[in-house]
């Protein structure tokens, strides 16, 4: 049985606000979305964001070591209706840069424990100024024990995903 | 089939220059090179040099770095071509770590989609009496599909003997 399982794979063919995954079935041990992604947004760093189950309620919560100075710091939020607030290069990024953001939603399926998540990202614009960039390494948890069978991503301010951002979901197995 | 498909190893006998994957197949939605690795540098610690499909112009290649150095943290983005760094052959406190290999594993995304550059983002460890911790990422300024990656020991002579570099292809359907 293989381990790492293709679920469904999205590359935009022109802006769209969010990418949505439905229908996602409950036979794997995790879910994996590696994702390479930009948008629209004013600025040069926006973040992507997850929603899962249609849940727009204040249910995730969030940690995360971060960088986009020669500071490094860490944030973390609680009641939030969006889920972890990855970096992704904006509209005034260096052209054709996407981020890098690799998702693992643990145990989505179990019905007992709190869903959580880890996830790491990075924006590499060709700048050395602060704030034009930014690395963010993360972990959260969505307050119900409902199976994951749907997962959205979002920008964070209603911005788009530009054109050929792409984003696959992968299921993975566990043995047996 | 199968998501992840092993493409090449590279295992060293003998001290190396550098390490090459060449003739990359641009058949897959992202690459994996998973590495143990040490340089012959007289240093506890060594970048790697990287230059993709041969362009050795050092500012198209950019870095974001998050990292921890014994009890300090640290960041910082930077125009250069080379990764994070892995254990050299030099002293640390007096003592050098013969057997300390470091290990990265560093996803390469989209790496043969000529709409975008190509970025990537690793984690990396040197494990000295000081270790060194990488969560970071880099991008090349070309759209061109990657078909070649070499890498080199940036201020050492040679990765040593022992060193290993696994390419993995990984399918998006």
């Amino acid at each position: 049985m293989a381990v790492w399982n293709a679920i469904e794979h999205q590359e935009l063919s022109s802006g769209a606000t969010s990418v949505s995954f439905t229908s996602i079935p409950a036979s794997y041990d995790h879910l994996v979305l590696l994702s390479s992604a930009r948008s629209d947004a004013s600025a040069y760093n926006d973040y992507i964001n997850f929603r899962v189950n249609n849940d727009s309620g204040n249910n995730y919560s969030r940690r995360a070591m971060n960088a986009n100075t020669t500071t490094p710091g860490a944030v973390s939020g609680s009641g939030n209706n969006v889920w972890i607030y990855q970096y992704m290069p904006a509209a005034s990024a260096l052209s054709d840069n996407f981020g890098t953001m690799e998702t693992w939603f643990i145990d989505y399926s179990n019905t007992t424990t709190l869903k959580q998540i880890m996830s790491q990202s990075v924006n590499a614009n060709h700048s050395t100024t602060d704030s034009q960039w930014g690395t963010r390494f993360a972990g959260g948890v969505w307050s119900s024990t409902a199976a994951i069978d749907r997962v959205d991503a979002l920008t964070s301010g209603g911005d788009d995903f530009v054109q050929y951002s792409s984003f696959t979901l992968y299921g993975i197995n566990g043995a047996g | 089939m199968a998501i992840i498909e092993a493409l090449e190893t590279i295992y060293l006998e003998a001290d190396a220059t550098s390490v090459t994957f060449s003739s990359i197949s641009a058949s897959y939605e992202h690459l994996q090179i998973r590495l143990t690795a040490k340089s012959d540098r007289d240093y506890y610690y060594d970048p790697i040099d990287l230059n993709l499909n041969s362009d050795t112009t050092s500012g198209n290649y950019q870095g974001a770095d998050l990292y921890a150095s014994n009890t300090s943290e640290s960041s910082y983005s930077y125009n250069a071509s080379y990764l994070g760094g892995i254990a050299g052959d030099g002293p640390v406190g007096g003592t050098v770590y013969t057997q300390n290999y470091s290990n990265m594993v560093w996803d390469l995304f989209d790496y043969a989609n000529a709409n975008k550059n190509t970025s990537w983002q690793y984690s990396m460890y040197v494990p000295v009496v000081e270790p060194v911790l990488y969560f970071a990422g880099g991008s090349w300024d070309n759209t061109a599909a990657v078909a070649t990656i070499k890498l080199e020991p940036k201020n050492g002579t040679n990765f040593v003997r022992g060193s290993e570099f696994t390419l993995y292809g990984i399918k998006s359907s």
